[in-house]
């Protein structure tokens, strides 16, 4: 993300490193997991997880059987393969747009029932 | 509260009520309203759009959407995809989701349906007449603006799927007398997904099939119960693209197609080319195909002023005999359909393929069936989503509306020689045939 990277306000700044800081204290980019992958998969991520395309999502499995062997072997992996902070903000939050249309629609939804 | 009664005021708002006037009033009023009749109105928007209406007063408004986006303005490589626009109707659309769309319409007490053909999609609203305005915007949404989410497209296979699993025999049969008649050209195309197409044929299609028929110049826009100016307002706020689009070239050709089932009823279809829509001929083959019989007028009947059914009575074999007369833009197919037991199909057809190749119309016959071409295009008009349909039809296809009472009056200028040279030109040239069933009893064509 260029406008986090770029931007010089001591605000902006001090939340950058502070998301830096959480991102790797969280530790699943060591196992190559993404941000979306360790989402709880509630009956929203689930529909959304439904509608990706399926490279997006036989990537997504691929990364979780990685992570399930390394977990299995009690070791993370070489750290020149961990997941850098700027390419998980890039590629990292791949079901967004699909959950937010999936929270939208169910919204949507439990307006009408009100009526 | 006897003391407040006797308020000059009170009083003076009694006195002004005029009970007795309002009565007096009401009595010569006339107690009942003859309600306005309306002639059908047709008008051409400058795209080329064809808005054609007829208010018939019912408090429920029927509006169809039609474009020229039927099965012959597929290609071979997307070959099915008329069949899953029709079935995708009702998903998300660019400015409301599926949920949404249903909701309105079941809030507003409407009802949406889309059927296509070989030359036309039609996407039509039945709406309570208050609330028209709310089922419209669905209306347009839905003909002019899905989105077709991949997802959505895929969880509609199995209504596809359903589709081709409830054709029943004689559509089998049809289409594929269409697609032997037809051959390669557009009228050859199946209204239904080819098996090889099924779950292949991707959301990116159904946009590029969208983009090259949904345009200004394909489309009409008819309405029953409603104000005319308003639907044309209406039909003028559905932006489409200019542009001809895909043109669907059609020729006849003639051929055979045999599907063998090994059923125990075998189903077969002859037709030669015929007259294309709103041709003079067309008239002459319709009162043709009264004579010939299209089934039993009364329930249980047995179809004794049929030429066809005595027909199949008098080859010795089992079976249903009628005729079939079908005209698109700008071609037509007429034979007949036969219907019998696998083990004495091949003398019903021979049978009735000697009684219509010699048929020879008398006056009587020429009489009665006209009566029967009348009445059946008369009671097609009772019904509002068949009159809808008609009226969307000639809309699209000819850019203007024969009312039914002036198709019935054309039909008194055919003559039994019309019918004759008519019958002849079809059966004189070269015949189509589809046979699904036992196909083995069946003769071919050249040997019939």
């Amino acid at each position: 993300m260029a406008a986090v990277t770029k931007s010089v306000g001591f605000m902006a700044q001090l939340t950058s490193s502070v998301k830096r800081f959480v991102f790797r204290a969280s530790g699943f980019n060591q196992m190559g997991l993404y941000h979306d992958d360790c989402l709880y998969e509630t009956s929203d991520v689930k529909e959304a997880l439904r509608r990706i395309p399926q490279n997006t999502r036989d990537d997504r499995n691929f990364r979780m059987q990685r992570a399930l062997h390394l977990s299995l072997t009690k070791s993370i992996l070489p750290k020149d393969q961990w997941i850098p902070f700027e390419e998980d903000r890039e590629k990292g939050r791949y079901l967004q747009p699909y959950l937010e249309e999936v929270i939208m629609e169910r919204k949507e939804k439990e307006e009408w029932n009100k009526k | 509260m006897a003391s407040k009664l006797a308020k000059p005021s009170l009083l003076r708002t009694v006195t002004q009520r005029n009970y007795a006037a309002q009565a007096a009033a009401a009595a010569s009023q006339p107690s009942s309203y003859t309600l306005a009749k309306h002639e059908p109105k047709v008008t051409t928007l400058p795209s080329g759009a064809v808005v054609a209406s007829l208010e018939n007063n019912s408090p429920v408004s029927r509006v169809g959407l039609l474009f020229k986006a039927g099965s012959r303005y597929e290609s071979a490589k997307n070959l099915g995809v008329s069949h899953m626009l029709r079935s995708t109707v009702g998903l998300a659309t660019d400015n409301m989701s599926s949920f949404a769309v249903i909701r309105t319409i079941q809030q507003g007490g409407g009802s949406l349906s889309a059927e296509s053909g070989r030359e036309h999609i039609v996407y039509s609203l039945d709406f309570n007449r208050d609330n028209l305005d709310a089922g419209l915007e669905v209306l347009s949404s839905v003909g002019t603006q899905p989105t077709f989410k991949p997802w959505e497209v895929q969880d509609n296979l199995q209504r596809i799927n359903t589709d081709l699993a409830l054709r029943d025999p004689s559509t089998i049969t049809m289409e594929l007398l269409h697609a032997a008649a037809f051959r390669n050209t557009g009228l050859g195309n199946s209204l239904f997904v080819p098996p090889h197409h099924l779950g292949k044929i991707s959301s990116d299609m159904l946009k590029n099939f969208m983009a090259s028929t949904h345009l200004a110049g394909r489309m009409a826009v008819v309405g029953l119960g409603v104000d005319h100016d308003a639907l044309f307002k209406y039909a003028s706020s559905l932006v489409g693209a200019g542009g001809e689009g895909v043109a669907g070239p059609a020729a006849y050709g003639g051929g055979e197609l045999r599907h063998e089932t090994g059923a125990a009823v075998t189903l077969v279809a002859v037709a030669g080319a015929s007259a294309s829509l709103g041709s003079k001929e067309s008239v002459a083959l319709a009162v043709a195909q009264q004579i010939l019989g299209v089934g039993p007028g009364t329930k249980y009947g047995s179809n004794a002023s049929s030429v066809l059914a005595n027909a199949v009575a008098s080859s010795g074999g089992l079976g249903a005999a009628s005729s079939i007369n079908i005209n698109y833009s700008d071609a037509g197919l007429f034979g007949y359909f036969v219907m019998a037991d696998s083990a004495s199909v091949e003398k019903v057809v021979r049978g009735v393929h000697g009684v219509v190749q010699n048929l020879k119309a008398t006056d009587a016959d020429v009489k009665q069936a006209k009566n029967r071409v009348k009445a059946a295009i008369l009671m097609a008009s009772e019904s509002g989503a068949e009159f809808l349909t008609d009226m969307g039809l000639q809309a699209l296809l000819t850019g203007k509306f024969v009312s039914p009472a002036e198709a019935a009056a054309a039909v008194d200028a055919v003559t039994p020689a019309d019918v004759d040279s008519a019958l002849q030109k079809v059966m004189g040239g070269k015949l189509s045939m589809s046979v699904v069933g036992s196909t083995s009893e069946v003769p071919y064509v050249d040997q019939l």
